[in-house]
């Protein structure tokens, strides 16, 4: 019988410490000055200063409540109550899936910054609140047995209950579509596109690939670079890691410097030609190919490492483009003519 | 005698199907190489058969030089038996593309070994497919008995009498269709505001890798401080094949992908709820709640950290309904050999490319390919059943989540094992007192 017990206390502490873990955070009982409290020791400061992991708990709150409703919110603490009780009338499995929802509450509020990719929240919380759905469905399906008598035609039963159940979930079903909804209106009403590059780029790379030889290196901005190199499948002059500046070494860093100021910015062709030699030679490649557009337009004056569009790309002015290129001798292989200018220079320029 | 006769006659059956189906497929892509096709149709087309190419080579893996016998796969329900099959022959894909790739072979060789093992596998027996129905995945709680499947073939071949289910074949293609679209719904919202490209539903490390493997394998890059490259080694070959840039690939596989979460999210709810309303709420709820960062319900992406959370959803299902069906009970042993091998070899995975020896072509290439080596010399455990098919079972997938996002892999798998645990706890232990 004690064992019994401690087997329900178990999962019912693990909940009520998500809660109170929740509380205690809320009311500033418990303030925590560090969100990497544990990946710090396991990739040191890889990820310190990046801002989708380095957030404070008001900023998951943030974060949660703008992926739920005030409504959806009260639908999943009603459907994890109503699990929890109907665990004690023999659903025991419905604990189960409480407790693990509180374990990932846990996890998610946790001050660490890579555990904010809390996706396992999604299915588990779906699965409470339709909980809360199933609660309604198995009281409504009690209640229409005795009130209209319907213990045979359990038919009847079961489309009345699911009738209720519907007109109570098609509104709570509606909102929670309203943030990916709003996405959408807010980004069309920008005329914005989810883009962090365009069709012109795409059309450009599978030219490139169709008629140029794969040992060629790809000079632009860095984020272009990343973006060409792995479509047409050429050669990056630094090593590619991922977009975070902080994951690349400092020698890449400083090639991508390099390129702003050593040929961008430079106006001394034969230096920017020793420059772009001194490339092909550690990349044993044969050629470079120069690609200009608004991103690289936006690199050039800006301190940033990146510059990641995420409303396609834009078009980019031809004076622009002949500033950037600047009279040095590459030759000019591709262009849609508003958004993207190739240029190719090998060792024979 | 006549048993035989109808043995032989359902192998006939179910390889010839298989043929068909891989010939289909063929014919696709030898057109797709003659005449240039819809970029957007021939995606939808390797799309699939990236779904169907590691369902097969996983069944041939598992089941080569082994004969049939009715006891094959009979202590797994459908559902279970696909993921199995699925995630075997994902990493099999991927081993033998990232060997190939340190022998300096060129990517044509693979794609060879892979089309052989499917033309092979097609000429044998592959009655694990038999039997399989709409139903078992639309009812997955309900329990079969371990025979059931098997008669339900002798019938279906003698008498012609199929299985008698209380819901009507309309209700049922009705069923799928709803899940079908609920599972699109939110990738069709993004998809609609922009079509086809729309590339930060399609980020390009997500297809910059496959490019290289097409390209030129021999140069592939194999240890990095990134992914296991098996989602990109499948894609690859999909789009090889079907001579489709792996772009368009990513941008329609995420349909099919939240269909798949949609799908198993359903199936989890009806072995949970057992109410098919209840269950078509959850799935709806699945793909919308929660949207952006950084818990990042992003339906409109299609990268290892969607598949690992995808993945995650199956591992509910395989947990809920392997435990579900009894057979399994645990004494304090068989939990601790469970955990120390299915926490293990991935733990190992983790350490070896988040932590040390991430720069080592040697630990990348071989340390991933204990744990698979283990799965395959135990394969008897998940074909005919034993007291260590959950280890196995949870081996496998647990295997698969370190290779498809080590990152996030911990924290599933953190809850995949606390599920586990309580289930012991809270559900068998509760039965034995």
């Amino acid at each position: 019988m004690t064992n019994t017990k401690i087997k329900t206390i178990i999962p019912i502490g693990i909940i009520l410490c998500s809660i109170l873990f929740y509380l205690f955070q809320t009311f500033g009982l418990l303030i925590f000055h560090d969100n990497f409290i544990l990946s710090k020791y396991l990739y040191g400061d890889t990820y310190k200063d990046v801002p989708v992991s380095d957030v404070s708990f008001d900023d998951k709150i943030f974060y949660f409540k703008r992926g739920m409703t005030d409504s959806l919110n009260i639908a999943l603490i009603a459907g994890g109550i109503f699990m929890v009780w109907q665990s004690f009338r023999g659903e025991r499995i419905y604990l189960l899936i409480v407790t693990l929802l509180a374990i990932s509450f846990l996890i998610y509020f946790i001050p660490e910054g890579m555990f904010l990719r809390s996706r396992f929240l999604i299915p588990l919380t779906s699965l409470v609140i339709a909980g809360g759905a199933n609660g309604i469905f198995a009281l409504c399906e009690n209640r229409f047995k005795r009130i209209f008598n319907l213990d045979k035609k359990i038919g009847y039963v079961k489309l009345l209950s699911a009738i209720v159940v519907l007109i109570i979930f098609i509104p709570l079903l509606y909102e929670s579509t309203t943030l990916f909804r709003t996405m959408v209106d807010d980004t069309a009403k920008k005329n914005q596109v989810f883009a962090t590059f365009g069709t012109s780029e795409y059309d450009a790379a599978r030219w490139l690939r169709e008629n140029m030889p794969r040992n060629t290196v790809v000079l632009s901005d860095p984020y272009t670079i990343n973006l060409m190199a792995s479509l047409s499948d050429f050669k990056s002059p630094y090593k590619r890691i991922w977009i975070e500046p902080k994951e690349y070494p400092a020698e890449s860093l400083q090639i991508m410097s390099d390129i702003r100021t050593k040929f961008f910015l430079d106006d001394n062709n034969e230096e920017r030609e020793g420059f772009l030699n001194e490339i092909m030679t550690d990349n044993d490649a044969q050629s470079v190919i120069i690609i200009i557009n608004s991103r690289t337009a936006t690199w050039i004056g800006s301190d940033k490492f990146f510059i990641v569009p995420y409303s396609g790309i834009r078009t980019v002015q031809v004076p622009v483009v002949e500033s950037l290129i600047n009279l040095f001798p590459a030759k000019l292989v591709y262009t849609d003519e508003k958004t993207i200018y190739v240029y190719k220079y090998d060792l024979s320029d | 005698m006549e048993s035989q006769k109808v043995n032989s006659f359902i192998v006939g059956e179910t390889a010839l199907l298989r043929l068909v189906i891989l010939l289909y497929f063929g014919s696709i892509m030898l057109i797709s190489h003659l005449f240039s096709l819809p970029e957007l149709i021939m995606a939808v087309m390797a799309s699939i058969f990236m779904m169907i190419l590691p369902v097969f080579l996983g069944h041939d893996l598992l089941t080569f030089g082994k004969k049939y016998t009715f006891n094959i796969f009979r202590n797994l329900d459908a559902i279970s038996t696909l993921i199995i099959f699925w995630t075997i022959g994902s990493l099999f894909i991927y081993h033998l593309t990232i060997f190939s790739a340190a022998l300096g072979l060129d990517f044509i060789i693979v794609i060879i070994m892979i089309l052989a093992i499917l033309v092979a596998g097609s000429l044998r027996e592959n009655l694990s497919f038999r039997g399989i129905k709409l139903q078992h995945f639309l009812r997955p709680q309900e329990t079969y008995k371990d025979d059931e499947r098997i008669s339900a073939q002798e019938l279906s071949v003698v008498e012609k009498v199929s299985f008698v289910f209380s819901e009507s074949k309309s209700i049922r293609l009705l069923l799928v269709f709803i899940i079908i679209v609920i599972g699109i719904s939110a990738t069709l919202l993004f998809r609609m505001y922009q079509p086809f490209p729309t590339f930060v539903t399609s980020e390009f490390q997500h297809f910059s890798k496959a490019l290289q493997i097409i390209d030129d394998l021999g140069n592939l890059v194999i240890a990095e401080k990134a992914y296991f490259v098996v989602i990109y080694c499948n894609q690859a070959i999909a789009s090889f094949l079907f001579n489709v840039h792996p772009l368009p690939i990513l941008w329609v596989a995420t349909f099919l992908q939240n269909v798949i979460v949609a799908g198993a999210i359903f199936a989890t709810g009806m072995l949970i709820f057992k109410r098919t309303i209840t269950s078509l709420i959850t799935a709806f709820f699945s793909v919308w709640i929660l949207g952006g960062a950084p818990v990042q319900n992003n339906p409109y992406v299609f990268s290892d950290g969607t598949l690992g959370s995808m993945f995650f959803i199956l591992i509910l299902y395989l947990i809920t309904k392997n435990l579900q069906k009894g057979s399994i009970q645990f004494n304090k042993k068989n939990l601790i050999i469970t955990f120390l091998v299915s926490l293990g070899f991935p733990a190992l995975i983790f350490i070896q490319r988040l932590v040390v020896w991430s720069d080592s072509t040697i630990a990348t290439l071989f340390i991933p390919l204990v744990p698979f080596i283990i799965i395959i010399f135990k394969r008897d455990e998940l074909i005919y059943g034993g007291k260590f098919q959950f280890t196995i079972i949870l081996l496998t997938a647990f295997t698969f989540l370190v290779m498809i996002h080590p990152h996030t892999a911990v924290l599933n798998i953190i809850l995949a094992s606390a599920y586990v645990i309580l289930w012991k706890l809270v559900i068998n232990g509760r039965e034995h007192d």
